[in-house]
């Protein structure tokens, strides 16, 4: 079945659905463990919905690219990424769901003084750390997740995001000192640092 | 002494986050190299964040949609394919 040139295509030649579902599918694969990453830390570690969530992004994708929503050769993993992050935004049953005990720590500055090694985070397990994460509200756990553990730059961040980079900037400066914070508790509570 | 919260000098807020993951750069990046030759609490800021920098990178760990959620996915696309349907004559 021929269709119709879209946006993406205008300087191609006509490709079939069929065409379009193979390239489409060599993205989705190659992505996929990008999405679901991402999807586990904003689900707070929920791999059922995490999985929900991926799979929803692909389906969408791959309307918006049969609609010609994107180029190929341009960022396969931003524009994924970025339907991923608005359909977990646009969700209100996943967000209420997850957002019980999201509350900024406004404690975590009172902790007393102590001389712990800034190495001591490195001697921690993946669980604490990704709970620490999990407590960080909804936006700044979304920057740390995008820059700091996907690898992704501040511009692309605040693209999927849709906001300033600066937001990005302030989202993630809060959220490292916020984790930082937390993690040291976890480790001095558990005498892991006196 | 090793603090246990992050707090720089005022006027070095923003850029200990920037140094911490290397996208401060050109004068701001000399001031701020500069001033943490002399000052403790922001040399700690600093490593505190790449500590916390390093660690996160750490969670990057291979991730696989489960097989049976590809059957669902192709399933959910044969259905876009049909309601996109030919173009008109």
């Amino acid at each position: 079945m021929e269709i119709a040139l879209t946006a993406g295509w205008t300087n191609m030649a006509p490709i079939s659905v069929a065409q379009k579902r193979e390239r489409f599918e060599s993205i989705a694969r190659e992505q996929q463990g990008v999405l679901l990453r991402i999807a586990k830390h904003y689900c707070r570690g929920n791999e059922a919905l995490a999985q929900d969530l991926v799979q929803d992004a692909l389906v969408n994708g791959y309307k918006s690219y049969l609609d010609g929503g994107f180029k190929d050769g341009t960022n396969a993993k931003a524009w994924l990424v970025r339907i991923l992050t608005n359909l977990f935004l646009n969700d209100n049953r996943r967000r209420k769901k997850f957002e019980s005990g999201a509350e900024v720590r406004e404690d975590l500055a009172a902790s007393s003084s102590y001389e712990p090694d800034a190495t001591i985070l490195e001697s921690l397990l993946d669980g604490p750390v990704e709970e620490s994460l999990a407590k960080l509200p909804e936006h700044q756990r979304m920057c740390v997740v995008l820059v700091d553990i996907e690898g992704l730059d501040y511009a692309e961040a605040a693209t999927i995001l849709e906001c300033p980079v600066g937001t990005v900037r302030s989202r993630l400066a809060r959220g490292r000192s916020a984790l930082f914070e937390d993690l040291y508790d976890y480790a001095k509570a558990r005498g892991i640092v006196r | 002494m090793m603090r246990t919260e992050i707090s720089p000098c005022w006027h070095m807020k923003g850029m200990v986050q920037g140094l911490a993951d290397g996208t401060l750069r050109g004068f701001l990046r000399k001031y701020a190299t500069f001033h943490l030759r002399y000052c403790e609490r922001c040399r700690q800021a600093v490593a505190g964040l790449r500590a916390v920098i390093a660690r996160l990178s750490r969670l990057l760990k291979p991730a696989e949609m489960p097989t049976e959620s590809w059957s669902t996915i192709a399933s959910a696309w044969d259905d876009a394919e049909s309601a996109t349907g030919p173009p008109p004559e």
